[in-house]
């Protein structure tokens, strides 16, 4: 169900993939963050990527252990940030590429 | 980092005969392994580790470009390898289009970081534009060399 009113929501996250934000839960994340009509963007190092764009998530080498920020805004915004931090905070060992 | 540290000027395919996704994995790896990159490795188990990495998701990014990569034991540095299709490749990319802009990628299993910056560094420059067509406008592995070099250093 769609929340009524626009909110900008932040959350921040810590990797817990041993390999990092590589380019499969990247994918993941593009996928996940396209199904919803907020605005969907993540910060890391002071900068800002587009992410439902996976050419601007490839520019974001987030290693283990290192933080990003979750940032949605629209009219589903809660449930896309829910979704997207259990994307963003997977740690799967086995996915390793 | 920067691509010309990683990637290994004499192995540069200008001109990509194949036209599907293994042979294009396979001519990569082939022109990598007859420059030196791979020691008491079989060429066939490293083809067989990028199909397999493909299988779990393209590496096709979109806008004509894809990077094919696996972590590969049998390495113990960074290595990696640009080819250009002439006529474009089918590749599974995110936008259906075809690739002609291939990076291929083969990193030590224990620096996921490097490998991190490696795939970082080739969306970086490869973003772009000019540069694309600029690689593909190229007919030497020296020209894209240098080409590649000179966007990446700024």
């Amino acid at each position: 169900m769609e929340d009524s009113s626009p909110e900008l929501l932040k959350r921040v996250v810590k990797i817990k993939n041993p390999n990092g934000f590589h380019m499969r839960p990247k994918a993941a994340f593009v996928e996940a963050a396209s199904r919803f009509a907020s605005d969907v963007k993540l910060i890391w190092e002071g900068q800002v990527f587009n992410g439902k764009s996976m050419f601007e998530l490839m520019l974001v080498a987030a290693a283990e252990d290192s933080e990003v920020t979750l940032e949605v805004f629209g009219s589903d915004s809660h449930l896309a940030l829910q979704e997207l931090e259990k994307v963003l905070a997977e740690e799967d060992a086995s996915i390793s590429n | 980092m920067r691509m010309s540290d990683f990637i290994v000027r004499s192995a540069i395919v200008p001109e990509l005969k194949a036209t599907d996704k293994e042979g294009v994995i396979r001519e990569l790896l082939e022109s990598l392994c007859r420059n030196g990159c791979f020691k008491d490795v079989d060429v066939e188990d490293i083809i067989k580790a990028v199909l397999k990495r493909e299988l779990l998701g393209s590496t096709g990014i979109g806008d004509g470009i894809a990077i094919p990569h696996t972590k590969y034991s049998g390495v113990d540095k960074l290595v990696g390898v640009l080819g250009i299709s002439p006529t474009g490749v089918s590749f599974g990319s995110r936008d259906g289009e075809p690739v002609f802009v291939f990076v291929l990628i083969i990193s030590p299993v224990d620096q996921p970081v490097v490998h991190l910056r490696a795939l970082e560094t080739v969306s970086r420059v490869l973003r772009d534009d000019p540069l694309v067509k600029a690689l593909r406008a190229c007919t030497t592995a020296d020209q894209l060399f240098e080409q590649m070099n000179q966007y990446s250093k700024m």
